[in-house]
Order: structure tokens, then C-alpha cells, then sequence
């Protein structure tokens, strides 16, 4: 566990119950959706990276389509936002059906088998998980540059005459 | 009029013709013609609850890209029904109901069946999503709030699977339930022959097997749906069962006097 997510835990660790821990947590993990952005996409000078970060309706969906969440955690992680957008709707909703299925999805993106578990789902548990794995992630991706694909090599003339035989055609 | 639940299976079932699909379309010929079909399908399963309104809603071809083109060629025109839109929004209320135009219309869930049900579709099709947030407990009662629609000519179904494991799915297993897949599938059957609708609901205190045949609520939440709308005189009856690949449930039961 890296000194961020081991300080992520004891910062939610404080809280008193698990709705105040996903409350406070939520944000923190959408902020690391973010650095996994910043660290994963290419580094494109042209084009307004923080833009792009800023407008995502989830910043979750960009990390998803990075392959930095599989399909499971993906899962896991929408269904704790659900729990905390129901929480607080109406603080008294029933949550446990959605809490059973975040955990079922946490268990089989580990391990496609582990079908039981014996203990409750711990939302806290599944949310400093998530954090965890990650910035594990984010670490990695840290240490390397990601680059630009190869420019194509088709020549100056090519592009040139592709265009003006275009226009030729469409007027 | 009728109701149903019905195991849909794989997607490939939409343009297969088997024992299961043959079964849907015996039953299919031999329903009264229905005004309408409402249908609540394991595959619109998100935040909220909503229908689909589109006059001609489209084909949602919602499966991965391994399954063969002549599947993602296939289309379903039946078209929507504006006035039972209304109706439903008015039988739910005070549930927020939201029209959905555009992000949704017939899915897999749906037609894999409407297509033997119905093959020409010519009987409008309105569908209704299934809400994440809510427990089941809540899907049984607005689906209950629909039984009024039944005596007015509309066919309510519901599409799923009652075991439905996709990550324990084994492929030697052909047609043979797992035993524990196989169990739950008849404990289920033995709830619905004592019109235990309770236990059905509460179907996550049914024990391990219960964990392990619904996972995820999405394919056995339809099931609730339709017998919320069943009589104290009619009966669940078996249309087709069976099993795929160890942990899928075939099971489709008709509700009829």
C-alpha cells in the first residue's frame, strides 16, 4: 500500500459509521480518477488535457477506458456512488441490496470463483480498496511516459492532393 | 389476459430455433391477442424508473462484439404505445416516472423472446426499466400497481433468469444444472406452486444457494415483477425449463387462471 493510500485510510478510519466514510472518501477517489488521467493519456501539447479532465461527467468512466479499472471495480465503484447518492437522498433508504451487489463485483474482479463470502459487505472496506489498487496503478503509470502514436508517414504531396481531389468532387 | 416470466438465456436465442424458443412460440400463437406487451427485461437495469417512449422504439443490440453479425442485423419494429405510457405513469404514481426517448427502446432481453412470441411485431411494445437503487421489495410493488393493465388487453412479461451466474458458467456442461443451481431453481418452483410471494421477494435470505444462483438482482428482478400481478386464482405454470451451461436457468412459467 502506498503512503497515499495508507493515509486515505486513516483520514475515513476517523469517521463514525460507514455513510460518513463514503461521504468524505467519494471525493478523494474521484480526484485520483483524475492524477490516473493526467498520468495515463498521452501528452498531446495540442490539446487541453485538464479540459477534457474537467468536463467528464465521471472522471471514472475516462480511468475505466484507460483499462485502469476492470470491469468488476468499474462496477463496484459506480454502485458506491449510488449508495452515497441514495444516502443522501434520504438517509434512511435501504442500501443493503446495493452494498451485497458492489461487493460481489469487488470479490469476482479479484477472482471470477470467489463466489462466497462470509462476512458482511464493508463499504468503507470496499471503497479504501478501490483507492488502494488504484493508486497502485497510478504509481506505476507514474514512472514511465506515455507517448504519442507514430505519425503516419503518408507524404506532404499525398495529403495535398488528397485534399484538393476533394474539393474537386464535393465543390 | 395472461402473464409471464421467461428465462431468455443467450442472445443467440433471438434467431435460434430450439426447444426453448419453439416452446415460446407455441405459447406465443396460442395467447389471446394483447393490445400491448409491457415488458420488464434484466438488460435496462439502472437508476431510476423509466420507460420507453419512442413511437418506433429502436433495437438495442446490447451484447459484446463475439456474438456473429446476423445477430446485430436483427431488428424488432414493433412500434411504442404513447397512450399506455400515460396509463402506466398514472398506475405508478406517485413513483417519477422518466420517458426515455432516446437512450433506450428493445433489448435483447426483450426481443430474444418477443421475436418467437411475436414474430411479426405487430403488438406494441412499451418497456420499463428495472431501478438499481431500489430493493426488491419495491420492484414488487410498483410492478403490482400494473395488474390493472392485464384485464385491459395488455400482456405483461418479465425477462430473466431465476439462477443466472455468468462467471461460474461451464460451457461442458450443456444442458446439466449444477446441483446447487439445480436446487434453488426447484425451491423456486415449490414458491411459486404455494404462492409464497414473500419468501420470493426476500429471495437473498434463501441461503447460500440463493447467493450463488442471483448474484446480481438484474435477472431475477422480472420475475418479482410478474407475479406481483398474479390472482389468488391462477396458477404459475411451467411454459419451458431447463438449464445452459450449468448456471442459467431456462424456467419460464405463465400465470393464467
Amino acid at each position: 500500500m502506498t503512503a497515499r493510500s495508507a493515509g486515505f485510510v486513516a483520514r475515513i478510519t476517523t469517521l463514525s459509521d460507514q455513510r460518513a466514510r463514503l461521504h468524505a472518501g467519494l471525493p478523494e477517489l474521484h480526484e485520483l480518477y483524475r492524477d490516473c488521467v493526467r498520468a495515463a493519456a498521452p501528452p498531446n501539447p495540442q490539446f487541453e488535457r485538464e479540459r477534457i479532465i474537467a468536463q467528464a461527467p465521471n472522471p471514472r468512466e475516462l480511468v475505466f477506458l484507460f483499462g485502469l479499472l476492470n470491469e468488476g471495480e468499474n462496477e463496484a465503484a459506480l454502485l458506491l456512488e449510488l449508495v452515497d447518492a441514495v444516502y443522501t437522498a434520504d438517509p434512511q433508504a435501504p442500501v443493503a441490496h446495493i452494498a451485497d451487489e458492489a461487493w460481489y463485483y469487488l470479490r469476482t474482479s479479484i477472482d471470477a470463483h470467489w463466489q462466497h463470502d462470509a462476512g458482511e459487505p464493508s463499504l468503507a472496506a470496499a471503497l479504501a480498496y478501490l483507492f488502494s489498487v488504484l493508486d497502485d496503478r497510478w504509481d506505476a503509470l507514474s514512472s514511465r511516459t506515455p507517448s504519442l502514436p507514430e505519425p503516419d508517414e503518408t507524404s506532404v504531396y499525398a495529403r495535398t492532393m488528397l485534399l484538393r481531389a476533394l474539393r474537386d468532387d464535393l465543390g | 389476459m395472461p402473464a409471464a416470466f421467461f428465462g431468455h438465456g443467450t442472445p443467440l436465442n433471438t434467431i435460434a430455433a430450439n426447444r426453448y424458443t419453439q416452446a415460446w412460440r407455441a405459447y406465443g400463437a396460442a395467447l389471446p391477442r394483447p393490445r400491448a406487451v409491457v415488458v420488464f427485461s434484466a438488460h435496462w437495469y439502472v437508476v431510476g424508473t423509466r420507460i420507453t417512449v419512442a413511437r418506433k422504439p429502436p433495437t438495442i443490440h446490447d451484447f459484446n462484439a463475439r456474438f456473429p453479425q446476423e445477430l446485430f442485423d436483427f431488428t424488432y419494429p414493433a412500434r411504442g404505445d404513447a397512450a399506455l405510457v400515460e396509463r402506466i405513469v398514472e398506475l405508478v404514481s406517485p413513483v417519477r416516472v422518466e420517458r426515455d426517448a432516446a437512450s433506450w427502446g428493445i433489448d435483447h432481453g426483450a426481443y430474444s423472446v418477443l421475436a418467437h412470441l411475436f414474430p411479426n411485431a405487430d403488438v406494441p411494445v412499451v418497456e420499463v426499466s428495472l431501478d438499481r437503487a431500489q430493493p426488491p421489495e419495491r420492484h414488487y410493488e410498483l410492478a403490482a400497481r400494473l395488474a390493472p393493465l392485464r384485464a385491459e388487453g395488455v400482456f405483461l412479461m418479465g425477462s430473466g433468469n431465476i439462477v443466472h451466474n455468468l462467471e461460474l458458467a461451464d460451457r461442458t456442461f450443456g444442458s446439466e444444472p449444477f446441483v446447487w443451481a439445480a436446487r434453488f431453481d426447484e425451491l423456486v418452483r415449490g414458491l411459486l406452486a404455494a404462492g409464497d410471494h414473500a419468501a420470493l421477494v426476500s429471495y437473498h435470505r434463501l441461503g447460500p444457494d440463493a447467493r450463488l444462483a442471483v448474484p446480481t438482482p438484474d435477472h431475477y428482478l422480472p420475475l418479482l415483477a410478474v407475479i406481483a400481478t398474479q390472482r389468488a386464482n391462477e396458477r404459475a405454470d411451467t411454459i419451458v425449463d431447463g438449464f445452459a451451461f450449468g448456471s442459467g436457468s431456462m424456467l419460464s412459467i405463465s400465470l393464467a387462471a
